[in-house]
Formats: structure tokens, sequence, C-alpha cells
């Protein structure tokens, strides 16, 4: 289910999880390439994919996020050798979880980017926004909405 | 290479691998497996009379398999260290089936050859007696033949009648010669006494065999025999057209001739004062020489005869005349089948096999079933005997029925007889053969040599008796029969017995021995395919027409020719390769060869760990369009440097497949590299190895020079000047790149190439094409990366820790890497690194100290449960558990974070990213406004 689009577009508030060693060092690669990234990727450096625990993507999700994006080496490239394999069990985990809850699970997406694909990186986090934005606001945070953010309450209602 | 070998501070461990690396940096505990050269590479003096005897040829992999070397072999002229090795799979499946450990790879090979002498002395140094076995083994060694996995096995058993044989017919010439047979065995012929005596009764194979061990230790030994002749069974109960005596006799007199003390026409009654009167030990080997009888009405008529005294008498020489009778051989195994064979021969009417089990499961030989036939026995399977049927004072037949057999069990048949199916076989002589039994009456009154169940000599594992010094080998310990080569075998072992108790600690220890080979089935066809042993057919032994076997007892099977011989050896496959006929040990005049070497495991604990374990070429055959393998005349880069080599397989030659040298050449660049179809790395060194081996050819082979290159990559320092100079010689330059190399007009070679420049040709006619082919990583590069705990980069090669800032560094502290494992380039380059690499580690030596990050993962001890989940987690088993709580090295602990992510009780954090401050990071970053100006949403849970 999607909102009407209100008179102001809803930007998306998506946090990423990358990696220290291929997808940091791949966004790293996308700034000095000057590549068009959409600013709604607010990014934490974990050193491993593998360091995410699935309950911190549910704070994300509690404290704001729209999206979830969780970023590491491609398969069998790990910088620690097995650690995205971790993270290639837990998040799909997680997903059905979601809609389990009642969370559309497509707002949480795990990809790999490796430090020379900046590329890669720039399409991933465009994809991820749009597919967002057509989410619209994840309700879970509408409980704790302020009054400033009534605007999007007027704009279409709830889900 | 020298200063390495020499140098004192560098222990060389060749012909080794690692197995396994634990621990950590300052503290590597690493575990090496050295496998045995077989030769000590010290005392080795490296002169190569080992590789001038040995019979083995396998394809050289120095020179890229262009030529052979020998099983016994130096990798190269100038390897370090110089010594030889021996290339030795294992124990073959022939040897390892058979009871007397006979090496019959070793004289398979030499046979293969044409050494007939030498696989005479081969096959003697565990077997005495071969004309025997060579004609009547059950061939334990055929059935265990890899060969019999593809098509039929080795006529293992017709060759080694065939040394003996030639032996035989050339005695004088091999008396003349050294006896090789002691060789790599613990014995001497005529040492030195040890002044121990040793007393033997019995004189057939487990008594003469043991004999000569004995002899040959510097025992003195006595051998008693009741018979007028020495060889037991073998000589008294194989009838001569089986095995003809002489041959027999003259192995046995071998045997006699190396100090063994005869006497025939004596029987021991007292064995016990043989250990009173002088022997310090007896060995009882009287073998199994009764044969039984069952207890029916009138089997003690006295025309019932037993089968062995029958071959007995004719095997002594007697004639014994049989016209006109008409005899039934009760029986239906081996002594069976021999019995009624002689009958047939001794001229009698009528003879007829009659026993307990159906044809198919008769115990004797399937073969000598189908001869018997053929010769005029019938065969009367499925019965059992009821009674002797006697008229008057003669027998008149065997009343038998016909039977269902199921078989023996406890040692009795389980039988159901058929109503309605008895009859009466005519007959008047009866011998027989179903079963035979050792002779006790010689033994003590008293019991002090026991007898067992089922009625052998009871003996322990050193095969003595109940009575101290007294041993026993052969049927009469078994106390039923087996053949000719466990009697052998058990020879062999109690002589080892017997000496350990007379020398104690000196005595000759049992042998070890190492693994088996076993072949697969594609191991066998790769090897066929290769060449290795020849595709034909078991060679068919031949036998005498049944028109000449008419009343003589010339012998039926006929032997090989040396052409069927050669033939038959050809197809051997060298499970083992290295053949173990010892000839090299004859040859080696210092002592430096052991095959009883086995593998060593070296532990080592060692600081820093350097990885530069190279590359491999890639292979050509695996890009269809340049014609390796298909096309005659397309080599390898590294093939033509084989070639040009005056040390290589050619003799520094290059010459076309039809003998000519080539009068044109190309040089094609970037085979496998640059290719996303095979590797997409640009392999660095063959550009400037592609001109070397341009100007190679310019100088020596004279030819037209053609190069079909994409980029010239002249990098280093005189790269491009070199490239200008062979624009100068004359080579030819065409850019391209090559899309197929196919037949060419003339049975040569057209090159045709695609992004040419406008104004050169597409296309070359040429003699040879040479390949510049690409690096890429060993085969084994990812269970070594596992080994060491590396990680690999995309293209396979080992990953370095960071290109720029650690390139010879990786992830695990204290490994490091150099050379073309870590990525493809040239010489100079893999020096350069290889130089950082030492210095980096020995930084580390000179610090004494490291300093790791400080992000390491640690347990609040309180809050663990000891689930373990953390331990299953860590990819570096840095964790632990202690006490029943988790412990964290913090020397192995690289800081990743997934044990923290994994505890389920927030036991376990990572220092600078525990989740407070992931958290605390996470929240900030999504309480920034969307939009600039709008104020952020969304208080903290």
């Amino acid at each position: 289910m999607s909102i009407e689009p209100g008179p102001e577009a809803f930007e998306p508030r998506l946090l990423g999880f990358l990696c220290t060693w291929c997808s940091y060092t791949g966004a790293d690669l996308a700034g000095t390439a000057r590549l068009m990234v959409p600013s709604n990727l607010r990014a934490v450096r974990v050193p491993c994919s593998g360091r995410v625990p699935p309950e911190l993507i549910l704070k994300a999700f509690d404290n704001g996020a729209d999206g979830v994006l969780v970023l590491g080496c491609h398969i069998g490239e790990c910088h620690y050798d097995n650690g995205n394999h971790r993270a290639a069990k837990r998040v799909p985990t997680l997903q059905s979880l979601l809609a389990f809850a009642g969370l559309e699970p497509e707002r949480l997406r795990l990809d790999w980017v490796s430090a020379s694909e900046g590329e890669r990186f720039a399409r991933i986090v465009s994809e991820f926004t749009e597919a967002v934005r057509r989410l619209g606001p994840c309700h879970w945070r509408w409980a704790a909405m302020q009054p400033e953010e009534s605007h999007l309450e007027s704009a279409g209602g709830r889900r | 290479m020298v200063s390495v070998g020499r140098h004192k501070n560098i222990h060389l461990l060749a012909y080794s691998e690692v197995e396994a690396v634990s621990g950590y940096v300052g503290n590597f505990n690493v575990r090496v497996r050295r496998k045995a050269r077989y030769i000590d590479a010290v005392k080795c003096t490296g002169c190569g009379k080992c590789a001038e005897v040995c019979p083995i040829e396998v394809h050289n992999p120095f020179d890229l398999n262009l030529s052979l070397r020998k099983a016994a072999y130096r990798h190269s002229a100038q390897s370090v260290p110089n010594a030889y090795t021996i290339q030795k799979r294992g124990i073959a499946p022939c040897r390892n089936a058979c009871p007397t450990d006979q090496r019959a790879q070793g004289y398979i090979a030499l046979v293969r050859q044409g050494r007939f002498a030498d696989a005479y002395w081969a096959i003697r140094r565990e077997h005495p007696f071969p004309s025997v076995c060579g004609r009547v083994c059950s061939h334990r060694c055929e059935d265990a033949c890899s060969r019999g996995k593809v098509d039929q096995p080795v006529n293992i058993m017709g060759l080694k009648r065939f040394v003996a044989d030639w032996a035989f017919a050339h005695r004088d010439e091999l008396a003349a010669q050294p006896d090789k047979s002691v060789v790599g065995t613990p014995f001497a012929q005529r040492g030195p006494s040890t002044g121990k005596k040793v007393a033997i009764i019995g004189a057939g194979p487990a008594g003469l065999t043991a004999a000569l061990d004995l002899v040959r230790i510097g025992h003195a030994v006595t051998v008693y025999d009741q018979l007028p002749v020495a060889g037991g069974m073998m000589r008294v109960g194989i009838p001569p057209h089986r095995l003809p005596t002489e041959l027999l006799d003259w192995e046995v007199q071998l045997v006699i001739d190396e100090g063994v003390d005869l006497r025939l026409n004596t029987r021991v009654s007292d064995v016990p004062a043989l250990l009173d009167n002088g022997y310090q030990a007896v060995l009882i080997a009287t073998g199994a020489h009764v044969a039984k009888k069952l207890p029916v009405r009138n089997s003690n008529h006295p025309d019932n005869w037993l089968s062995l005294d029958l071959l007995r008498r004719v095997d002594l020489g007697e004639p014994v005349d049989l016209r006109g009778r008409r005899v039934a051989v009760l029986g239906g195994g081996n002594v069976a089948l021999d019995t009624a064979r002689t009958v047939v021969r001794l001229g009698a009417r009528e003879v007829s096999m009659l026993c307990l089990e159906p044809r198919g499961e008769m115990p004797g030989f399937a073969w000598e079933i189908e001869v018997a036939e053929q010769e005029g026995v019938r065969l009367f399977p499925g019965r059992t005997f009821k009674e002797i049927v006697v008229k008057g004072d003669k027998i008149r037949g065997v009343r038998c029925v016909q039977i269902e057999f199921h078989g023996f069990k406890h040692g009795r048949p389980d039988i159901r007889e058929l109503p309605g199916t008895e009859h009466v076989l005519a007959a008047d002589l009866v011998i027989w053969a179903i079963g035979q039994g050792p002779d006790f009456s010689f033994l003590p009154p008293d019991g002090s040599i026991n007898t067992r169940y089922p009625v052998g000599i009871d003996t322990d594992e050193d095969m003595m008796t109940t009575t101290s010094g007294v041993f026993c080998a052969g049927d009469v310990r078994r106390g039923m029969t087996f053949f000719v080569v466990d009697a052998i075998g058990e020879g062999h072992r109690v002589a080892r017995c017997i000496d350990r108790r007379l020398r104690g600690e000196k005595g000759l220890p049992e042998p070890q021995r190492g693994p088996t080979v076993e072949l697969t089935e594609e191991e066998i066809r790769a090897k066929l395919d290769a060449g290795e042993a020849s595709r034909g057919g078991r060679v068919a032994i031949e036998s005498l027409p049944l028109a000449e076997r008419q009343m003589n007892f010339v012998e039926v099977d006929l032997t090989l020719t040396e052409a069927q011989a050669r033939a038959e050896a050809e197809r051997c496959l060298r499970c083992g390769v290295c053949s173990e006929c010892l000839e090299c040990l004859s040859a080696c005049e210092r002592g430096a060869i052991n095959h009883e070497m086995q593998d060593e495991t070296v532990d080592l604990t060692v600081g820093t760990i350097l990885l530069t374990t190279g590359f491999q070429d890639f292979d050509a055959s695996r890009a269809p369009e340049f014609g390796y393998r298909v096309l005659p005349n397309v080599i390898t880069a590294m093939e033509f440097e084989r070639l040009i080599n005056s040390s290589g397989p050619s003799g520094g030659r290059i010459l076309l497949k039809n003998g000519q040298a080539p009068k044109s050449v190309a040089i094609l660049h970037c085979v496998g590299s640059r290719d996303p179809n095979y590797h997409e790395y640009c392999s660095r060194a063959c550009c400037m190895y592609s001109l070397k081996t341009a100007h190679l050819v310019h100088d020596y082979v004279g030819a037209e020079v053609y190069e079909v290159y994409r980029d010239m990559r002249c990098f280093g320092k005189g790269y491009e000047e070199f490239f200008n100079r062979g624009e100068a010689m004359g080579v030819h330059f065409y850019h391209g790149r090559v899309s197929r190399v196919e037949a060419g007009p003339n049975g040569n070679l057209t090159v045709r190439w695609a992004e040419g420049f406008h104004d050169q040709p597409d296309q070359v006619d040429v003699d040879m094409v040479i390949l510049a082919t690409g690096f890429e990583p060993r085969a084994d590069t990812g269970q070594v990366a596992s080994l060491f705990g590396v990680s690999r980069s995309r293209d396979g090669f080992f990953l370095e820790r960071h290109p720029k800032l650690a390139p010879v560094e990786t992830a695990s502290v204290g490994i490091y890497l150099a050379g073309a494992c870590q990525s493809p380039k040239d010489i100079p380059d893999s020096v350069a690194q290889a130089g950082a690499a030492a210095a980096a580690a020995l930084s580390l030596i000179d610090q004494g100290e490291i300093a790791l990050e400080p992000s390491i993962a640690v347990v609040a001890k309180m809050r663990c449960a000891g689930c373990g989940q953390c331990v299953a987690a860590c990819p570096y088993g840095a964790i632990a558990l202690a006490d029943g709580v988790a412990e964290v090295n913090g020397y192995l602990c690289k800081g990743c974070g997934t044990c923290a992510a994994a505890c389920p009780n927030k036991a376990m954090t990572l220092i600078h990213y525990t989740d407070e401050q992931v958290v605390a990071e996470m929240l900030g970053v999504l309480r920034l406004p969307s939009q600039p100006g709008a104020v952020p949403a969304a208080e903290v849970r």
C-alpha cells in the first residue's frame, strides 16, 4: 500500500550499515568519483556485515528509519572470511519475521558491494530509495510522531 | 639456489607439504609432512646409477611431459638438493595380496624390458619356488590387479612361470652371476655363523623357505624328511603333467646348496629330544599328507585308494598300471582333479569324479574342471556317497544319491537327499580325495605339543607350540590345507619368529608396510590414454593338443614365449610407480637407498610465515580457438622454453612434427589472459617473455618471426628498448586479437586475427605457433588459503591486505605474501616483493612485539551463559570456552564482531563498536532532517 503523493514528496529516511572493508570503501569511491547518490541514506560503519545484530535493525525502524540497507562484501570475499555468510542468513530470516509483524519486508535490503564498485553502490542506493519512497513512511514511527510530522497524516492518511 | 641450500640458517625441507597450521603471530605451529624419498639425500652423490637400472619410465613433468624419466630420478640437472628421489606411490595391490609379500610389480617391470635374469633375482628375493607358484597358485595377486577393473588382470602367474622356466633353461649362466636376491633383505649368503642350530622337520615349502632364511641369517640348519625326496607336497602332491619334477628339484637344490643340512628318509619320532641334542629351536612343518576317507560301508576294501598315495607314487616315478580299470574319484577339489587327470594318463578305461557340491560350487579351479572334462573325466557333482558296493572280492561301484547342497556349516555339509535319485556308479577302483589332514603320530604322547580344533598344532602369535622352543608352520599348523604360497609365507614368518627367539633383540623384526595404492577407473583410463600401459588383452596360455596328452605326463600348459611375456608385462599399470624391483639397491654404491622409509611428520614453531607458492600456466587446451593439442606444431611458450634448452627433451633443437626445422613461427599474445571467457586480468609477464621468445627463435632457429599482439606492455627498465631491438632485428609485429588458429594450406598453420591496424594483414601462414599463455593461481590455492587462513581476491590469487598500504601483508598478522601467488608478475618484481616481505617479517622479529588493532571482542563474563554461539561464529577460532564462559584470544581476534551479533545474551561486545556506540551513531543520523531546515522527528524510544 502506498500513500498518495502530497504537495511535498515524501523523502524516506534510510539507514545503511556498511562494512568497513568493502561497502564503505565502495561508497567512498562513489563519492570521490562524483557519482550522483541520493542523500537519503545515512551510513553507519561497522567492521563487518556480520556485526549487525538483527535487533539493531528493528531499533532503527523504531527510531525513524523508513528503510534499512545492509551492505557487505560479496560472498567469498568477506574480509573476515565468512561474516557476510552470517548476514546472509540473519537478514532474510529477519525479513520474514518483519512480514509476520506487519512491516513490509521490502523495507529491509541486504546486498553486496565491493571496494571497487562505486557505481554499484550508487545504483543500489537509488533503487532502494525509490522503492521505499513508493512504500511510504514506516508506520512504526507514527506512534511517536511529533506534531510537525502531521502534514503527512493529512496528505492521505495512514496505511 | 645453491646459496639457499648451503646457508647454515636455512633449513630446506624439500619434498614436503604443510598439513596443518595453528596458533598466531610469534607462535605459529606448523605441521609438515616430509614425504619419503626412499633415498638419503645426504648420502646420495647424484651419480645416477639408480636411474640407469630403474625399469620404470614415466613422463617427466619438469619437461612438461615432453620427455620420459625414471621412477628413480633427479628433479632437474640443477636441483637443490642435487640428490635423487624414488617416486613411489605406495604398495602395489599385487604385493599386498600375496602371502609371501612378493614384489610382483618389480619382476613384471623387468620382464617388460627383457631383463629376465634380473627378474629371476627379484622373484627369488621373496619366493624360492617360482616354478611351482607360477603353475598352481590361487593367484590372489591377479584378483587384486588394478587392470582387472577395466579389462582382464595381468597374467602375473604366467609371467612368474615364464621367468622360472627361463631361469631353469639358463641355470648355468645364472650360477656364474652374483645372487642379487639377498639385496634389500636382512640376509647375507655364507655370512658369519651365529653359533645357533635349528632343526626343521619337513622339507616342504614352509620348511625349506624357513631353512633358506635361517641359513642366510647365519644359523646352522638341519632339515629332516621321511620321504626320499625333498619338496613336500610340491614334489609328491602335484602330478608331473602340472609341474615337471626337474624344475622343482633344481629349485630345491639351490636352497640346499646355500648350506642346509638335508637328511632324507629320516622320520623324526622324538621331537623334544632334538632340543636336548644341541638344537636351540625346532620347527615342525610336516604338512597334511594324510588323505581322508568317509566311514561308509566297505570303505576299507583294499581297492579304496587314497589320492595322495597315488600322486606320491607317480611323483616318485613308480609305474602304476590302471589300464582297463573303471575308476571313481571321490571329491571335487584340486586334489581330486589332479588325481582324476593322473588316472586318465595311467590308462584307466573310465574315470568319474563324484562330489557333494554342485558344479558351480566345486572347490577346484573352474578352468581345470573344464580341462578335466575335455581329457575324458566324467563329472557327477551334487551327490553324496552312501556305500562302496562290493560283490565277491571286487568293488562294483559307488552307491550315491543326488542331493541339494547348502554349504558347510561348522565343518559338516548341510545336505538334503533327493528321494528317488539313488543309483550305483559303476567302478572297480575308488580313490578318495575328499580332504586331507596332518599326521600327528610323531608328536609326544603326553600332549606336550598340543593340537587344537580344527585339528592343527596349537601355536601362539609367535608361531610357537605349547613346548618352548618348538615352532610350527604350514598345513600342519592350520590343520587343513591352503596353498603353497601360504606355506611359503608362513615359512618366512616362522623364520623371523625363530630368529627373534635365538638372537633376542638382534632378531629380525616384523616388516612394516605403508599404505596400498588403489587406482580408480578414471586413473586407469588416463594411464592407458597416456600410453603408460598397452591396451592389449590378456595373453592366453596355450596347451598341448589333447591328442598329445595320451598316456604320458608331459606338461600340458605351455609357457609363454618371450614376445608374449613382454607383451603381457606391458599391460601392467605400474600402480605403485616404483616397482620395488630393488635394482637400484644393487646399483647404489653409497648405500643411500632405503625402500622402507616412511613419511615423517615434523612440527615447527615459527614466528612468521611467508607464502611464495607461485603460479601455474594457463592450460591452453581450454581455449580451442588456438588449436593446442588439436593441430600439430602448436606449442606453449613454456614448452618452447624446455625445447630450446640444451638440457631439455630435444637437446635444444626446435623441430616440427615431421622432423624438419620451422621456417616461420608465430607468437600469439594474451592466451587465457584479458579474456572474460578465461581470465579477465593481464598476466603482466607474457609480453616480455614473448619478445624474448622472438629473439631466441630468430637467433637459434633462424625462422621468420611474426608476433601478434594486442598491446606491448614493456613497463620495466630496459623493456621498451628490448622491444625496439626486436623490431630492428626483423621480427614482424602485427597488432591484433587472435580469433583462430587453423590448419593452413600446405600442412602448415594459418593464424587469423581481428582488430588489426588498417595497413597490416589480418592473417599469416606459419609452420609453428607459440602461445603466450598467461598465469593463473595454482589449482590448490583454495586449500592452501584455508590452511593458512588467508583470503583470496576475485581472480583466485592470495589477497593482500591493501594494494598500496600493505601489499605484502595479508589480513592475518604474521603471514606475508610474495611473488606470483599474490598476482602475476615477472622475476624482478617477485624478487623486490620478496625483499619487502622479508623486511616486514624481519621488522617483527626485530621489534619483538607487535601492535594489534585495539578493536577486539570482549566478554562480559557475568552475562555469558556458555552457549558457544560465539565460538562457532568466529572465523578465526579466536574464542574458546573456559570454565563454562567464553574467552577471546586477543591475538587471534581480528575485530569483525560477528560473535557480538551472534550472542543472545549480549555478553559479547566489540571494543569501539559496542551496541551502545552503534545505536548512538544510528540514532544520531536518523535524527538528521530529511530536508534542510525541517525539525527532526521521532523521540528516542
